[in-house]
């Protein structure tokens, strides 16, 4: 602890800085090396505070918890915009330099964030400026220089600036300002343009915001939008850039989390009143809070000051009696074309993945076999992790069914549910026919064909004996109609009327 | 209270009334990379003209400060200098690039190989304050032009004014394939061609003031070649219809397979007329 200064000092500090920009939800800061930091579970938007920083006095740093609350409210906000931001900087290197791409996200959330804050008020710009000022002291790179001789320009006032020309090259990609977001993507990438070949300095070192803000946290969190933009490759870049590890795994389970299965098999249902949003005036009178809405402002003002319960629908399922386990054979050979964007490969591991997350999600054990002329078996567990390692295994080479793993393992869970995804060019069927039969009458058996126009024929009419046959003409029904299969197989024991008695809501969001 | 009042209450009277940055309206681009970036894989003409500046000062601008780094990047600087020119009165005055006019539909481009001058209107007009730059033999130049005019104040590359429809080109010299699968417009240059000087044309006229390489109107539908100099060898290879006019000598085999047209020259090498089927072959001296 730095003499002189007191927790209680920071957190006044801290509450000033909060009030300044509408209490945001955010924890304490705490002194590096405090107590209170072990004592609190939760590491995520907790910001350290260290001697040196307090040694600067108050003003400093508030203008540091106001820099941060900014970036937290607004740029770059989520990991995902921080995500994009990385995208547009390294495509805009020529080099594609990870830390150099890092660099240029800090130093473009910093200029959104402190142009975004010395707009608002005079008082802001003061801060602003002053933490510039004291920045334009020190000894500059001429990367440095260029930004602060930018902001200069932009902002119309007094910084040191020296005559480089990328100075005012950048002010003809912040003159368009910086409250739209939408912009920000291009923004970012023509700035990494002009600064890529300008040695760096103090600015845009350290982590992204974003990351810093999720303390430790961030590899858990998800990316759903980045993965499904991007190929495996590309993702795993970006996630270096934003100082992450990324692999096949997390592409596909990020990509899983925007798929959402919705069970609809409710037997009641009731409306029950959650958080509160705006009345309007377009909204029945009798939904308006009066009593709610006077406790917040002393005045009534449609659509400002007036709000309103919102009603949200609770479902009740019928538990099951029974959860029956998931054994996913997934065709990993070369004809599925390997982990790429739009292959059979990956909407059939993309499918698998989420029906083995939604078994796992309902108590199931669940097993995985990839298979081609090799294979890798996971055996039945509830380990999620072990079984998508074995999910994401591209074998390549030719495909052979391994009838006797699939009936082994049907063996020692009858009545499990076994989902079986190929492109049906299985060239050793014959062989294995008998223990694929055996399997398929001790458990529920759904075969997925991808590929119809080149289906074998002989070999799809065969295993359409076994159970339930789906073929497949275009590979965005096959995420559909498997997890269906699984979110059908779990809807609970109610005896099975088809599509009658409702659909099962798959939605990508 | 009024809803300002209520606001200013909210924000305890931080916030400015008025605000205290100017933010520039209008269409969001900025800059060249920019714009390919926007762009597909192989852009159409139309696609570059959505995206491009309206303002001529703006395109003029955008052209200049271009610097593209690939065949695509350049395809597509070639169509926004056409756009450029056809957006201004006077002629635009650039750097020899590749693909400069391409698909130029009307307006003037004169590539003199010197750097503009700072301003649209020195650019466009080609003024004072320009820096003498060595000469780049560009490729491409003028091709698929259906309009205008493009002047090259040097030697030009290869295909030059390649599926020219209309307009003419003025050059010094140029390189292989240089109106290749012509159909219409015209072309002079005024020192040699390259080999394949007017390959696969259907339409169109060529007029060269020195030499032209081997194969010159190889595959000529129509059209007319004329030639001051002397012709390469190959001269109207298996050509249908058309003219060719040469004032000094062909090379050997001229007229060799010909189905048709009509070739003209003072002297022949050997094996003029060589498997001829159609079309005739005359000695200027002879006629």
């Amino acid at each position: 602890m730095v003499a002189g200064y007191s927790e209680e000092g920071l957190f006044e500090i801290w509450e000033r800085s909060r009030s300044n920009w509408h209490r945001p939800q955010l924890p304490r800061p705490i002194i590096d090396g405090s107590k209170d930091g072990e004592s609190f579970p939760f590491k995520n938007y907790r910001i350290v505070v260290d001697s040196k920083t307090l040694e600067k006095g108050d003003q400093y740093l508030e203008n540091l918890f106001d820099h941060l609350i900014v970036h937290y409210l607004f740029c770059p906000r989520s990991l995902d915009a921080a995500g994009r931001l990385a995208l547009a900087a390294r495509e805009g290197l020529s080099n594609g330099d990870q830390n150099q791409a890092r660099r240029m996200v800090n130093i473009f959330s910093d200029i959104v964030v402190e142009t975004f804050r010395l707009e608002r008020s005079e008082e802001d710009e003061e801060k602003v400026l002053l933490g510039w000022r004291d920045l334009a002291k020190q000894n500059l790179s001429p990367l440095d220089e260029a930004v602060v001789g930018f902001l200069a320009y932009l902002w119309g006032v007094d910084l040191p600036s020296s005559d480089i020309p990328e100075s005012e090259m950048l002010l003809s990609v912040f003159r368009w300002g910086v409250r739209d977001k939408t912009k920000w993507p291009r923004q970012c990438m023509q700035m990494a343009r002009i600064l890529e070949s300008l040695e760096p300095g103090i600015l845009g070192r350290g982590t992204v915001p974003s990351v810093e803000g999720l303390g430790g946290n961030a590899h858990s969190a998800p990316l759903s939008g980045l993965a499904s933009d991007l190929e495996p490759d590309s993702y795993r870049e970006i996630l270096s850039v934003l100082g992450l590890d990324g692999d096949l795994l997390r592409w596909y389970r990020d990509q899983s989390y925007s798929i959402v299965i919705r069970p609809t098999s409710r037997v009641k249902e009731s409306w029950y009143p959650s958080s509160l949003v705006k009345w309007r005036f377009t909204d029945p009178p009798s939904e308006l809070e009066v009593a709610y809405s006077l406790s917040l402002a002393p005045r009534l003002i449609p659509g400002v000051t007036t709000y309103k319960r919102e009603q949200e629908c609770c479902g009740m399922v019928a538990g099951g009696e029974r959860v029956p386990d998931l054994l996913v054979v997934l065709d990993s050979s070369g004809s599925m074309d390997g982990h790429r964007r739009g292959t059979k490969t990956h909407a059939a591991t993309l499918a698998a993945f989420k029906a083995s997350q939604f078994a796992h999600a309902q108590g199931a054990e669940v097993a995985a076999i990839s298979f081609s002329d090799r294979m890798a078996v996971q055996e039945w567990t509830r380990d999620l992790v072990a079984v998508e390692d074995v999910l994401v295994q591209h074998l390549g080479s030719r495909t052979h069914i391994p009838g006797e793993e699939v009936l082994k393992l049907a063996k020692s869970r009858p009545g499990c549910l076994i989902l079986c995804i190929t492109d049906t060019h299985i060239q050793n069927l014959y062989n294995e026919w008998d223990s694929i039969q055996e399997a398929a009458a001790l458990g529920r058996f759904v075969l997925f064909c991808i590929d119809e126009a080149n289906k074998n024929r002989q070999v799809d009419e065969a295993l359409g004996d076994l159970g339930a046959v789906y073929r497949i003409n275009r590979l965005e029904d096959l995420l559909s109609l498997v997890v269906e299969t699984a979110e059908e197989a779990y809807r609970g024991r109610e005896p099975h009327q088809g599509r009658l008695n409702g659909e099962s809501f798959i939605s990508s969001e | 209270m009024k809803l300002k009042g209520f606001m200013d209450q909210a924000y305890e009277g931080k916030v400015r009334g008025e605000k205290r940055l100017d933010e520039k309206k209008g269409e969001f681009l900025l800059g060249f990379e920019d714009l390919a970036q926007r762009l597909k894989e192989r852009p159409k003409r139309a696609e570059v003209e959505d995206l491009a500046p309206r303002d001529a000062d703006s395109i003029v601008d955008l052209v200049i400060s271009a610097s593209p780094k690939d065949k695509r990047e350049e395809t597509i600087w070639g169509i926004l200098s056409s756009l450029a020119a056809e957006s201004i009165s006077e002629p635009l005055f650039i750097p020899p690039r590749n693909f400069a006019g391409l698909e130029l539909k009307r307006g003037t481009i004169i590539l003199d190989g010197e750097a503009p001058a700072s301003g649209p209107k020195a650019r466009a007009s080609g003024g004072a304050g320009q820096t003498s730059a060595p000469w780049t033999r560009a490729h491409h130049l003028g091709e698929k032009m259906s309009g205008g005019r493009l002047v090259v104040r040097g030697g030009a590359g290869d295909y030059l004014g390649q599926e020219m429809e209309g307009g003419g080109i003025v050059c010094i010299s140029c390189g292989d394939y240089a109106f290749r699968n012509m159909t219409g417009g015209w072309g002079v240059v005024k020192g040699d061609a390259g080999n394949y000087l007017g390959v696969g044309n259907s339409g169109g006229r060529i007029a060269v003031k020195g030499r032209a390489g081997a194969r010159a109107g190889w595959l000529m539908r129509s059209g007319r070649i004329w030639v001051r100099k002397d012709a390469g060898d190959y001269l109207g290879l298996m050509m249908s219809e058309g003219s060719i006019s040469v004032v000094g000598r062909a090379g050997a085999r001229a007229g060799w397979r010909m189905k048709g047209g009509l070739i003209k020259a003072d002297g022949y090498g050997p094996e003029a007329g060589a498997e001829k089927v159609g079309g005739r072959i005359f000695r200027r001296g002879a006629l």
